[in-house]
This record gives C-alpha cells, structure tokens and sequence, in this order.
C-alpha cells in the first residue's frame, strides 16, 4: 500500500488535534498528544509497515496517550494543589481549562460516560468513519452507533441542565 | 431529537475546539521532523547483549578463592607410601624410623604402630 505520508498527517492532524484537546481540556497538551500520535505512525511508515488504516492507528495511540496524561495529571493533582495554595497561585487544573475558551464544553463532555464519550469524539471531532473508530475501540458499528446517539443526548442534557438527571 | 439538533451539537463541538492553522502546521511539521527511533525489538537485543557483556566481565573479573586446584600424587611401595603436593614437595608416610636418620631430601612422617 502507497501512502503518501505527508498528506495522510496534514490530513489526520485536524481531527486529531480537536479530539485530544476536547479529551483533555488543556490546548497544550493536546499539542503534544497529537504530535507524539502522528510521529508514531512517521516511524511506522519509516520501517516500511504502514498499518491497514493510518487514521485507527493514529487515534487508537493518541487515546492510549491520552488516558495516561489524564491519569498523570490527576496523580499529581495533589501536590500542584499544595504547591499553588503556597504559591498563591491559580489552580493548574482550573488554569489547563480556563486557558481553553471552550472550558464548559470540556467539562460536560468529562462528565459523560468514557465508553459513550469515545465514541462520539472520535466520530464528531476526529472524523473517523463509522467503521475505522468500531475497529479502534474494538466494538460493532451498531454499538458504536448507540454509543454515539447515547453520548449526544447525555451532552445535550449536560449543557443544557449543567448535569445530568438522576435515573 | 432531530437529525439538526445533532448537526448543531457537532457544529457547536467543532467549533468550539477547532485548532488554528499555525497550530496544524506546527504539529505536523514536529511530526514529520521526529527523530528516528530505533525499533523496540533492535533496543531490546542492544540491552541484552550489553548485559550479556557485563556478566561475562564480572564472571571474569570475580575474585577467586586462595586454594590452588592441583593434583595430589600418591604411590605405594610396600608399607611406605609416597605424597607428591602439586607445590612440588613431597611427604614420605613410613613405619621405618631409620628412613628418619637417613640423609633424604623427603619430608619424612614416621607412623608408629604395627604395619598392616
């Protein structure tokens, strides 16, 4: 299979970089997250084993990335906390997210179920087609597609009332 | 829910965290530019040969113990018998007090007793 390597990144690199920063609620580093995903698949395609589909490789390592620097930064959260309130500083947490203009956004869309919110960013951000964000989360496109009509309807929900209603 | 409230909802999302076109060009040229990284497998047989080298100089390098391995020589010749120590020296085990007098180069161990 012929790739051409610069295209396929000047083409993936939109969606992924809206994915990680709706992911992680923080520009910077979403930069980054999407940076290390598309270098990935540079180095791929550099030892001539170019994945069957470029955009499921690249996403299904940006949200590996992604949950870790999630997890990252809420193990530390702790101790910026403590370093911020002697600093008198601003909290880093709220500060990743205030820097964001889309800071409410971000936070209805943490509030949704992970299986539910994966499925919908990678669909309505990343662009993946149906079919390549199934094969990423490793589920059939019909229950890719009730993920994605369950996570609409809870972000409408969420916007709408702040939370979501009890069940 | 109508099929414009969800292209509405996605418009919104798109819009909302739509990168700019300095921040596209950056991270892809960071992307293209990345260093090469050796494959893992390639990574992992450098460390293990590396590890391999170590413990073959610390198996060379270890101190060893103070005792020569040597062997010891032994003959009989009747009811004398006769060490030979891998330094060289030689002990001579006899019943025969004369051999003691005797002007010999031997180191000479008298057993007293009757011979066997």
């Amino acid at each position: 299979m012929v790739v051409d390597l610069e295209d396929t990144i000047r083409q993936l690199a939109p969606g992924l970089l809206r994915y990680c920063t709706a992911r992680t609620g923080d520009r910077n580093l979403a930069q980054d997250i999407a940076q290390e995903s598309l270098a990935a698949l540079v180095q791929r395609c550099s030892r001539h084993v170019v994945p069957d589909s470029p955009e499921a490789f690249v996403f299904a390592v940006a949200r590996r990335r992604a949950t870790r620097a999630i997890l990252r930064r809420r193990l530390w959260l702790p101790l910026r906390l403590l370093a911020s309130s002697r600093d008198r500083a601003p909290d880093p947490e709220a500060t990743a997210l205030g820097r964001c203009e889309c800071a409410a956004l971000a936070r209805a869309i943490e509030q949704l179920p992970a299986r539910d919110r994966e499925a919908l960013l990678l669909v309505a951000l990343g662009d993946l087609k149906i079919s390549e964000a199934a094969g990423t989360l490793g589920i059939s496109e019909s229950a890719l597609k009730m993920r994605i009509l369950r996570g609409r309807q809870r972000l409408r929900t969420l916007l709408e009332n702040g939370h979501e209603p009890e069940r | 829910m109508n099929r414009s409230d969800d292209n509405g909802l996605e418009r919104q999302l798109r819009a909302a965290f739509e990168p700019d076109a300095e921040t596209i060009d950056r991270v892809v040229a960071a992307a293209l530019n990345s260093p090469r990284r050796r494959p893992i497998v390639l990574r992992v047989a450098a460390v293990a040969a590396l590890v391999a080298v170590l413990l073959a100089v610390l198996f060379l390098m270890r101190p060893r113990s103070g005792v020569q391995a040597g062997s010891l020589m032994l003959e009989y010749m009747g009811s004398v018998a006769l060490f030979e120590l891998p330094d060289g020296s030689c002990w001579l085990v006899t019943p025969d007090a004369a051999i003691h007098g005797s002007q010999t180069p031997l180191n000479i161990i008298v057993v007293e007793g009757e011979e066997p």
